[in-house]
């Protein structure tokens, strides 16, 4: 029989940062484990430079996600490289389908979901879509060598993306709709030294304009006496939506921006339901928050499991 | 037995999913030829290609893939 067959002891979905950091001590508790992963890597395959993780100085998102993964490959968890679509509860616990229509079963789940890209949501937006507007400086900025570019949202993500395309770009702007933008303070420093970079702020985009590729941006307001700015390409990056539509299925407890609410044993409110990582109510959204989330709950699924025993 | 497709990356050094888009294709011991889009030839071509200037860009024959969708990738290979 296959060992896909029996239940699990847990299912994580996810195959981030937070994700493969759970497989790794799942598997180090002796938990039979199932990963189920829409895209291995997650959200900090899109940083190029990572410089907080403890004991390493700098190494990339990807190389980051890779270490994780292969650390938790030592363990040999089971992986499902598909969409998670649908969790329930089940006989044992619970039970989840993916985007194919299988379906796993585990006495525990820790979800791991992460975040997706929110969009703008302006005419233009969706039809211009990398022809000319994009979410990933990494991947598509060396399309705009010695081009003028504009990076909307004034977060600390937005700054990085900033300062990432100036080494492509003859010029960026940041088009933020407050007054001033909300950096680390060691990327506000990088931003202020950076002289390719120009803010345009207390500014909204209303309008994507182009017909085939993006030309122009289309203000609320006039800059330099003209409400349309020309520009090559634009990169959004204007914060995430929470991947919690499982978590919701299940009845878990969502906070006003769809975060999973946890506690700090990374327990949702539905017993046996854990989550980690962006997808969750933290305030601070970074990888090793995540991480250390994610042993949290793997550990508070072992001692669930543990009682469970005991009954 | 069936015929090899052509397939062709269109990737760049330092980008994150053009790189397991590689690794896929490695582990599947797929043959196939990278054209890095650093090179303005390439960059063109991507785009006349796609008609977008997002990568990972695939081709496989004459499909044409954007982004690291490993389903749709292994549903063009066969595998």
């Amino acid at each position: 029989m296959s060992k896909m067959a029996d239940a699990y002891d847990v299912i994580i979905v996810g195959g981030g940062v937070a994700g493969f950091s759970a497989a790794m001590y799942c598997g180090r508790l002796r938990l039979k484990t199932l990963v189920i992963a829409e895209n291995r890597g997650g959200t900090i395959m899109l940083t190029n430079h990572v410089t907080n993780w403890p004991g390493t100085k700098a190494i990339s998102g990807m190389d980051l996600a890779t270490n994780i993964e292969e650390h938790a490959k030592e363990y040999n968890p089971d992986i499902v490289d598909a969409k998670a679509v649908k969790a329930e509860k089940a006989k044992e616990g619970f039970s989840v389908t993916d985007a194919e229509g299988k379906r796993y079963e585990s006495k525990t789940l820790i979800l791991a979901t992460g975040t997706t890209m929110r969009k703008l949501d302006v005419p233009g937006e969706k039809e211009l879509e990398n022809k000319g507007v994009h979410s990933c400086a990494l991947c598509d900025g060396v399309f705009y060598k010695e081009k003028t570019i504009a990076v909307i949202g004034g977060s600390d993500s937005a700054v990085k993306e900033a300062l990432l395309l100036t080494q492509w770009a003859k010029k960026v702007y940041m088009i933020y709709r407050k007054e001033k933008v909300r950096a680390e303070p060691i990327n506000l420093e990088r931003l202020n030294a950076n002289r390719k970079i120009e803010i345009i702020n207390n500014t909204n985009v209303k309008e994507l304009v182009g017909k085939g590729r993006l030309e122009k941006l289309v203000f609320d307001k006039p800059y330099k006496g003209s409400t349309e700015f020309m520009v090559d390409g634009v990169f959004v990056e204007i914060g995430r939506i929470p991947n919690s539509e499982l978590a919701k299925q299940l009845g878990a407890k969502l906070n006003h921006k769809a975060e999973i609410v946890i506690n700090r044993h990374a327990e949702t409110s539905v017993p046996g339901l854990y989550a980690c990582g962006d997808v969750a109510d933290t305030l601070f959204k970074q990888a090793i928050v995540g991480a250390g989330e994610a042993v949290l709950a793997s550990y508070c699924a072992y001692e669930y499991l543990q009682k469970g025993k005991k009954g | 037995m069936a015929e090899k497709k052509k397939v062709i990356v269109y990737s760049a050094e330092w980008c994150p999913w053009c790189h397991k888009a590689i690794d896929f294709l490695k582990a599947n011991k797929v043959e196939f030829e990278v054209r890095d889009i650093d090179n303005p030839k390439f960059a063109t071509e991507v785009q006349q290609v796609s008609g977008q200037t997002g990568i990972p860009v695939i081709t496989i024959d004459k499909e044409v893939i954007v982004g690291f969708n490993m389903p749709a990738i292994k549903k063009a290979l066969g595998i």
